[in-house]
């Protein structure tokens, strides 16, 4: 609970605290030692009395001297708070005696049954005590002292202190306000700016300036902001620089499409028509060049199509879709047009996904192309499996065809790599490449497990969410 | 339908321009041909500026997309301004398959769109194909 308080309560509460612990404290102590310092006072008084006497009867010697009596009653007297004086010799014969209680109330005597002990009753302390001089007892004396002064001493000054504590409390709580508001306004400052901040406001920076702790993790956070900002300049160079690198490349795709493919068909065209116009009268072996010359032509478009096909990866625009995979792989499987004896196989369990449904089919059509394409049995069988792996879906296109050795399976991936020679099977070496990349656009992962003539393995695994 | 319509070839390329010629001829396409060899030319041909006016006014128009100086998009953007020509049926004869060309020139109001194929063959038919297609479809009468 404490936890969620802000600095500034926090502070407050602690201060608050502080204070009223030393305002009980002061109430409590203070008016209580000084109760107790008038009440000592009050048995000097009454000891001093008690000598008096023993000096004015004592100094008879057995008689009693009545001057001293009544100078030592007259000087008791003087004392307003002395109301009761009764004095008896050793026979028990009262000597003289002074009543000032209230309504002329008697003495409560009989309760007094022991010497030199303190009795209070009705707000008077009664004192009995033996008149001794020179270690003969002389009579007994006993005191009144009226409580009342005393009492109201000591409640005018419990008024003053709770007074006095109040105002202390009062100014405490106050000063802690100010203090607390003091120490956090500039840590609001800075929390206020952190969060403008991270709301998104720029050239936003921290405006304390004072040289505590507060003000140096400002300073520390402006020149952070200061580096943030210079290098979110920089990012956005970057990616300027990047869009401008990216147009220029579609230019050059469009360029390469275009222009290095027109002389391309020029010469196709004129090996054909050079073919056409001599008619019978050319030689078989020029026939079959011109021929071999219009493969290669053919080959070389293939190639410049590989290579368009594998820039277009990652710079195309390709929208997010949901993709039933099973329904997926089978139009792109009734596309592919398999000749007869090759089974393709989907198993259950396919996953239906939000993607970029362009890119995963596109790595579908170039395995399951490939698998159809390098398979030598008289029974091809393409097996597509499917499971969940994480936040990735693991696909698997498995053959029985020619597999690929061990020795390869590094170089498969790479660009224009060909593991037959181009005459004997017709392919540009750039269909597991745009896999590759398509895959690892899309943060996924592509591997293979083949031996040669055990036929091959692809596994990739492409995120369950774009 | 006695007088064969003319036809205006758009294209800068010379064997492209070999090509259309054979495939008319292995055709027997006998309509006139007329040939620009950009989009500045062929509106200059169409307009009578600089150069003689093509006479009547050719109602077919083939068109390459890439050309020096006016490209194919840009020459339809202006063809459709002019009154007199705005009403041609243009066809594209390109290699560029790119999507951002195709929507151009169809928001152009062309009447296809073709890729040429590699092989003179593949030509040939098309060729005939749209020889076909401007022989069932009746023309104005200027």
């Amino acid at each position: 609970m404490f936890k969620n308080l802000s600095i500034r309560i926090k502070i407050i509460i602690g201060q608050v605290f502080l204070i009223a612990m030393v305002s009980v404290f002061i109430y409590s102590y203070y008016p209580q030692q000084q109760e107790q310092l008038a009440i000592r006072a009050i048995e000097s008084k009454i000891q001093s009395i008690s000598n008096m006497f023993s000096i004015g009867v004592g100094i008879g010697m057995g008689e009693t001297d009545l001057v001293a009596v009544s100078e030592a009653m007259e000087w008791a007297h003087t004392d307003s708070a002395v109301v009761y004086i009764s004095v008896h010799n050793d026979q028990n014969q009262e000597i003289t005696s002074l009543n000032r209680l209230d309504n002329n109330t008697t003495a409560p005597l009989p309760a007094l049954n022991k010497y030199n002990e303190r009795i209070e009753i009705d707000g008077v302390i009664y004192y009995k005590s033996n008149i001794v001089y020179q270690n003969t007892i002389f009579g007994t004396l006993v005191i009144g002292y009226s409580l009342k002064q005393m009492n109201a001493m000591i409640g005018s000054l419990k008024r003053t202190t709770s007074y006095f504590c109040l105002a202390l409390f009062t100014i405490g709580v106050l000063v802690s306000f100010a203090m607390s508001n003091m120490i956090t306004a500039n840590i609001l400052k800075l929390d206020q700016t952190v969060r403008a901040i991270s709301s998104g406001a720029e050239q936003v920076y921290v405006t304390v300036n004072s040289n505590d702790e507060i003000g140096k993790l400002g300073r520390a956070f402006n020149h952070m902001l200061h580096r943030l900002e210079k290098s979110r300049l920089e990012m956005i160079r970057y990616s300027e620089q990047l869009k401008k690198q990216n147009e220029e490349l579609n230019q050059f795709s469009y360029v390469v499409s275009h222009d290095l493919k027109a002389p391309l068909r020029a010469i196709f065209k004129l090996s054909e028509w050079i073919e056409e116009d001599l008619g019978p009268a050319i030689p078989a072996e020029s026939k079959k060049n011109m021929q071999i010359l219009r493969g290669r032509v053919f080959r070389l478009e293939a190639l410049i199509n590989g290579l368009l096909e594998y820039s277009k990866v990652g710079r195309l625009e390709v929208p997010v879709e949901r993709v039933d995979v099973y329904s997926m792989l089978k139009e792109t499987t009734d596309l592919l047009n398999p000749p007869a004896h090759i089974k393709i196989e989907i198993k259950n369990g396919m996953p239906v996904l939000n993607t970029k449904k362009y890119l995963l089919q596109q790595v579908f059509i170039n395995l399951i192309g490939n698998a159809i394409k390098y398979n030598d049995k008289e029974e091809g069988k393409v097996i597509i499996s499917s499971h969940e792996a994480g936040d990735f879906h693991q696909f698997t296109v498995e053959d029985n065809g020619i597999g690929i050795a061990p020795a390869y399976h590094g170089k498969v991936f790479e660009m224009f790599q060909t593991l037959e020679s181009r005459d004997k099977v017709e392919g540009t070496g750039m269909g597991l490449a745009i896999i590759k990349k398509s895959v690892e656009d899309i943060g996924g992962s592509i591997r293979i497990e083949s031996e040669e003539n055990q036929g091959a393995r692809f596994i990739f695994t492409w995120p369950k969410a774009a | 339908m006695t007088n064969l319509i003319h036809i205006l070839l758009v294209e800068d390329d010379e064997v492209d321009i070999m090509n259309v010629q054979r495939a008319f001829k292995k055709n027997n396409i006998s309509n006139p041909l007329h040939v620009a060899r950009n989009g500045v030319e062929a509106l200059d041909m169409l307009q009578g500026k600089h150069t003689e006016k093509v006479i009547p006014t050719p109602r077919v128009i083939l068109l390459d997309i890439n050309m020096p100086r006016m490209g194919g998009i840009e020459f339809l953007t202006e063809l459709r301004k002019l009154p007199e020509h705005k009403s041609a049926s243009v066809f594209v004869m390109t290699t560029s398959n790119e999507e951002s060309d195709k929507v151009a020139a169809y928001n152009l109001n062309v009447a296809g769109y073709i890729l040429k194929p590699l092989s003179f063959e593949g030509f040939t038919s098309a060729v005939s194909i749209l020889n076909h297609y401007w022989h069932l479809c009746e023309m104005p009468q200027i």
